[in-house]
Order: C-alpha cells, then sequence, then structure tokens
C-alpha cells in the first residue's frame, strides 16, 4: 500500500471517487447557477446538499439508503468566486488547467473527441439540441444514488426542491419523452453490471493505492487522480501551485461527464450480419449462429459480453474469468512466445489489437516511446451506467439510450483526451501491430466519421477491422477483415467538473 | 493536419533579457532542433526575435520586442504538449523562454502551468468548436510517422 494514499483524508474525497457505488437506483441532475440573469443563492443551496454528500470514508455494513455527489464545471467556479472571493480569488482561476477552462466543447478538446465531425454528435447539438446555451451555463450537476426507487425519487424531490428554492434552474439533458428529460439510470437484463450493448461493464478499474516496483507512482497511483499530491507523479494534477485554486481544488478529482447514445438496433444488426456473412470462414469454430454472434460481439470489445477477457477465455465465455477478482491478471505480451522476434503479435490472434477494452487499457504492450512515454498507458476511473429503455425489437424504436458516462482523471487532457484520441486512431503502439499509413479505430467507440473527413488531426485513419484467426485447411486465411465498421455511438453532451473536495464544498456552502 | 503553434512570447527590456533571447536564437538550431528531432511529431520549427518598433518613421530601432516561436505538430495538442514537457532539454528551452517574459509567467514546473503557459502564449487562433479549420495552411495531411514510413 502507497503510504501517502493510506494517509488520505478520506472523510475530505467524495465518495464515487475512490469507490464505485452498486447502487442500483441513481438520477445525475443538471443545472444553472443563472436563472433569467439573475444568479441563484449558491450558498443556501450547497448548505441543504452539503449533510447528503458521500464522503469517501468506509461505511461499513450500513449501506447509505441514498446519497449524493455534486461537480461544478469551470464556469460554476467562476460565478462562486464572483460571488465570494474567498472561495477561490477571481485572480486565480486560470491556474486551472486550461482544457477545464475552456470545456470538451472547445477547439482544443475536440481534436481529442472529435465530436464535430459526427453531425449526430457535434457540441451545438448535444443536450436536447440546447448545446451552445447548456455549454455556457451549466454549473452544477448533482449525481443521486440510492438503494430503492422511493429512496431516490425522494432525495432526488429535495434537491430538485432546494435548487428551485434558491434559483437554480434545472437543465434537462434529454427529450422530455424521455423519463421527463432527466438521466436516470436503467437496469439493463436485471443486472446493473450491464450496459446496452449487453457488456459487464466497469470490470478493470486502476488500483488506486499500489506504486510500482520501485516505489514510484505508476500510472494507476491515485496521486495522478487526487489533485494536490507533488508534481512528482506522472500526471501532476493541477493547479498545483500556492493559489486559491489549488488550495480549493486540493483532494478533488475531475469528471468528464459523457452521454454516449448508444445504436444498439444497429449494434445487433451488425453482429448478425457478420455471423452470416463469415459462417464458412470460421466454420472451423464449430459454433451456431447466435454463438458467432457473441464472438463477433467478444472480438470488438476484448472481452466476452459476461466480462471474461479473451486473452485468459479465447474460445468461449468463463465464468471462472468475468469478475475484476479473476479477470484481470493478464498482458497482451506475456502469453505468447517470447522467442519470436515481437512476442506481443500474436496475442491479436486472441484480443484484436483494436478490441476496445485492449485500445483503452493496452496493459503492458509496447507504446510509441517518444509520443506515448515509457510510463505505460494513461488511465481513468469509470462509473458508467446505463440510461433509457431496454430495446425490446429488432428494428430501432426511437427512443434514446445509451450510457452515462463518469470518466475520473487527474487531468483531462493527458488522461481522458489522450485516450480519446487512442479510440480514435490507434497510431499508439510499435508497428507493426497497425497499418501506419492506414491506423485502425476502436472497435466500438471510433467516431467513423473520421475517415472522410478532411483536416482533422488523423490522416489515413480507416474503419476497418482486422480479426486474426487460425488458418485450416479449408479456410487458408489467417485473418478476416470487416471493411466498414459502422458507427455505433453519438455523443448527447459533454460537461468538464470538478468534483471538489467536501471542505471546499462546505466553504460553498459558508459552513 | 497538425497542430500549429505560434508561440509568442513579450519580453524584458533589460539588458540580461535582451542578451539570453538573442543566445537563445544562436543555440536554438543546435540544442532545440535536435532533441525536436527525436519526438517524431515536429514537422518544423523555428525561434525569432521580433524586433522592437522604431519610434520614428524610417529610424532603426533597437533590442527586441518579443520571441516567437513557429511550429507544427502531429495529434491533438494538450495530450501531446506533454512529449515537450517531458524532455528536460525543451522544457529547460521553454523555461528560459518564459524566465524573461514581460508578463510574469508562473514557474513551469507543472504540467497545468507549462499547458496554460502555452497555450496561453499560442498566437494561432483556437480551432473553433464547430470544425478542424485553422488560420493555417499545410500541403499535405501526413504525420512525421506516416511521412517516415513511406520512405522507407
Amino acid at each position: 500500500m502507497n503510504e501517502t494514499y493510506s494517509k488520505l483524508d478520506r472523510s475530505n474525497v467524495q465518495g464515487l471517487i475512490l469507490r464505485g457505488y452498486t447502487h442500483p437506483f441513481s438520477c445525475h441532475l443538471l443545472f444553472s447557477f443563472i436563472n433569467n440573469g439573475v444568479e441563484a443563492n449558491t450558498k443556501i443551496f450547497f448548505d441543504s446538499l452539503y449533510d447528503k454528500v458521500q464522503s469517501a470514508v468506509d461505511w461499513g455494513k450500513n449501506k447509505p439508503v441514498s446519497m449524493l455527489n455534486i461537480g461544478i464545471t469551470f464556469n460554476g467556479i467562476k460565478l462562486l468566486s464572483t460571488a465570494n472571493p474567498a472561495i477561490v480569488k477571481p485572480a486565480d482561476l486560470n491556474s486551472f488547467p486550461s482544457s477545464f477552462q475552456n470545456g470538451p466543447w472547445s477547439g482544443y478538446s475536440q481534436q481529442s473527441l472529435t465530436d464535430i465531425y459526427n453531425p449526430a454528435s457535434v457540441p451545438s447539438n448535444w443536450w436536447n439540441g440546447n448545446g451552445d446555451n447548456v455549454n455556457a451555463n451549466l454549473h452544477c450537476i448533482v449525481h443521486v444514488y440510492a438503494l430503492s426507487q422511493q429512496d431516490l425519487d425522494e432525495l432526488v424531490n429535495y434537491v430538485t426542491a432546494a435548487a428551485s428554492k434558491n434559483g437554480l434552474v434545472e437543465i434537462l439533458p434529454l427529450a422530455e419523452k424521455n423519463t421527463n428529460g432527466r438521466l436516470y439510470q436503467t437496469i439493463v437484463d436485471n443486472d446493473t453490471a450491464k450496459i446496452h450493448f449487453g457488456y459487464t461493464d466497469g470490470i478493470s478499474e486502476p488500483a488506486l493505492g499500489v506504486s510500482g516496483s520501485s516505489g514510484l507512482p505508476t500510472q494507476e497511483d491515485f496521486s495522478n487522480f487526487i489533485i494536490g499530491y507533488g508534481n512528482s507523479t506522472i500526471v501532476q494534477p493541477g493547479p498545483f501551485d500556492n493559489t486559491t485554486a489549488s488550495i480549493f481544488a486540493k483532494d478533488g478529482c475531475y469528471n468528464a461527464f459523457r452521454i454516449l447514445y448508444q445504436d444498439v438496433a444497429t449494434f445487433n444488426n451488425f453482429l448478425k450480419q457478420q455471423a452470416t456473412k463469415f459462417a464458412d470462414a470460421l466454420s472451423y469454430l464449430g459454433l451456431n449462429e447466435s454463438e458467432l454472434e457473441e464472438w463477433f460481439a467478444a472480438k470488438l470489445c476484448g472481452r466476452w459480453r459476461n466480462g471474461s477477457p479473451l486473452m485468459l477465455s479465447p474460445d468461449k465465455p468463463s465464468n471462472t474469468t468475468n469478475t475484476a477478482e479473476t479477470g484481470e491478471d493478464f498482458g497482451y505480451i506475456s502469453l505468447d512466445n517470447p522467442s519470436l522476434p515481437d512476442p506481443s503479435i500474436p496475442s491479436a490472434s486472441r484480443c484484436p489489437f483494436s478490441a476496445h477494452t485492449r485500445v483503452a487499457n493496452p496493459r503492458n504492450q509496447n507504446l510509441i516511446p517518444n509520443t506515448e512515454g515509457t510510463n505505460g498507458p494513461p488511465r481513468i476511473l469509470r462509473r458508467g451506467i446505463p440510461y433509457g429503455p431496454q430495446l425490446k425489437t429488432e428494428k430501432d424504436d426511437g427512443l434514446d439510450r445509451g450510457l452515462i458516462g463518469l470518466f475520473l482523471c487527474g487531468d483531462f487532457a493527458l488522461q481522458f483526451e489522450k485516450l480519446y484520441g487512442w479510440m480514435n486512431y490507434n497510431n499508439f503502439s510499435v508497428s507493426p501491430f497497425y497499418n501506419v499509413i492506414h491506423p485502425p479505430q476502436d472497435a466500438i467507440l471510433g467516431n467513423r466519421s473520421l475517415v472522410t473527413a478532411t483536416n482533422s488531426p488523423f490522416p489515413g485513419v480507416t474503419s476497418s477491422f482486422i480479426i486474426p484467426i487460425e488458418s485450416t485447411a479449408t479456410s487458408p486465411r489467417n485473418s478476416i477483415t470487416i471493411d466498414a465498421l459502422p458507427q455505433f455511438i453519438a455523443t448527447r453532451g459533454t460537461a468538464y467538473c470538478l468534483l471538489p473536495s467536501l471542505r471546499s464544498l462546505a466553504e460553498i456552502a459558508g459552513r | 493536419m497538425a497542430s500549429p503553434l505560434t508561440l509568442y512570447v513579450q519580453i524584458k527590456q533589460d539588458a540580461t533579457s535582451q542578451t539570453i533571447a538573442e543566445s537563445m536564437i544562436k543555440a536554438f538550431a543546435t540544442n532545440v532542433a535536435t532533441l525536436l528531432n527525436s519526438t517524431d511529431i515536429v514537422h518544423y520549427a523555428s525561434l525569432c526575435l521580433v524586433p522592437n518598433p522604431s519610434t520614428t518613421p524610417g529610424a532603426a530601432s533597437s533590442g527586441y520586442l518579443g520571441l516567437l516561436l513557429l511550429t507544427d505538430f502531429d495529434l491533438a495538442m494538450t495530450p501531446y504538449l506533454q512529449v515537450f514537457y517531458g524532455n528536460a532539454g525543451i522544457n529547460s528551452f521553454l523555461s528560459e523562454v518564459a524566465s524573461i517574459a514581460y508578463n510574469p509567467v508562473p514557474a513551469l514546473d507543472s504540467f497545468t502551468a507549462f499547458e496554460n503557459f502555452i497555450v496561453g502564449a499560442n498566437l494561432t487562433p483556437t480551432p473553433p468548436s464547430t470544425s478542424f479549420e485553422t488560420q493555417f495552411y499545410q500541403a499535405y495531411p501526413w504525420t512525421v510517422n506516416q511521412i517516415n514510413e513511406a520512405m522507407k
């Protein structure tokens, strides 16, 4: 255990940061501090909510029936600073990282996120078509969790009443035909760990308290996520100076709050089409059509839909490798023959290079040292949950559904945006993993619009997907290629928030 | 399309700062350009001194108003600033630029401070959030790695 981590004041850190909640009910409420040009009474609003904020202190056996956490955007902090300079001096606001200040819709962030290239994802259309207005006026997000629908409703009503009473305006991020426009958690297939594409999510998470064998922080060390623990860390979460901004931000963590629509009908139909198209080439597997669909789903993700990783269970889903305890101990080199010139290449025959989990966390795969560094891949903490009704039909029903993504990090540019850039352009590993002239994309999350875009930072990108397979006498090929992966995802909105410390929330509340 | 960076820093007018600026120009090609070569993402870099304006039309001016670094590197701007922040020689060079800045710059001792300095001093208009178009022309779209690969 990292010594500094063991001394971290957990009572000062919002609980969401250090642990993934398993409460089956949640709602994520968006607010503006401005109502028709009039500033809200944020002090009383935060005071009303303060006692409901869950810290990272272990709750033992008494799991809270309901609780909340709060994120604040840079524009929100700016307003709080103007109203009360004791919180953060206005002159110190520039100490916050420019990526946080500028927001995810800014040109710099969009170089990685690339929403501007997909008409269904452009920032001006985010938040139910009110993108520009909401991007400028979204000031805080309240994440409400509960053990039952009734407990959730009670706390949601409490928060919205406090907001209304103190002049805050609730922003509805979805069309009102979808759960009154709010972001409520959905339970897919009666399994709180499942997302709409059918995968079990949230298995691989950084072990925050662990330092490297040399005693120096690794990419997974908590000091790369929690602000204020030294500039000797890899990420150096900031602000880390002597300004009031750094005092305010200490023990906080950034949250890229991203709403991703998932086109379930297109995804399911794609799996069916591939199972039919490649049935002969894959006949050696001895799988029926439904099993072949699962095989393709696993190849796209890098894990079977039950969570077991292809590297450990290459032939079929396993119930012994499908949890964080049993399905984590693998790399993309160690299983292979070390006598080969590049021992990591054959691992693609188990898990394709562009499979989602391999792109998002390539583990021990060799990265290009000059550009990606020598400390291993950047990590983020994921707290994703599905929203919207489960699709019950083969064809799309026109309803909104997808993922409420909370991607926690210490630096948006170095962790969240860098990984997003990788997902759009798989050029981060040493060749010959990929074609340098035409790098592929993440098989699930890649933005396919970039393939035909001009002026993008990703020249030559392709949406084709190569799946290495076994060469047989009847099918003498060593891979199958899907020429053009469809667009499975669209962005409904993104906000960059700071999850401040309890002490800073108390400061805002005037306590 | 790579990320253009037009870093302009107004410098102090005292003799020491002006001398440092001149020496940086002289050392740039041998010291910094070699380091940039190792990054494999920089297309070009040029450092120049911007002269002070003359006080009378036609009269010669003396001294320098600022330093101007023109460069262009692959991939998204802010995530890949870490390549330069993590390179001790390039970091030292940019810290020296910051040390003679007319407007005080916080010590570049964290990535956040480094990022904020570079982004704040970048004269290239921030790409709009509606397209990737910038006030920048590039004859070819390819990355340094792609060009090197094609030339093999």
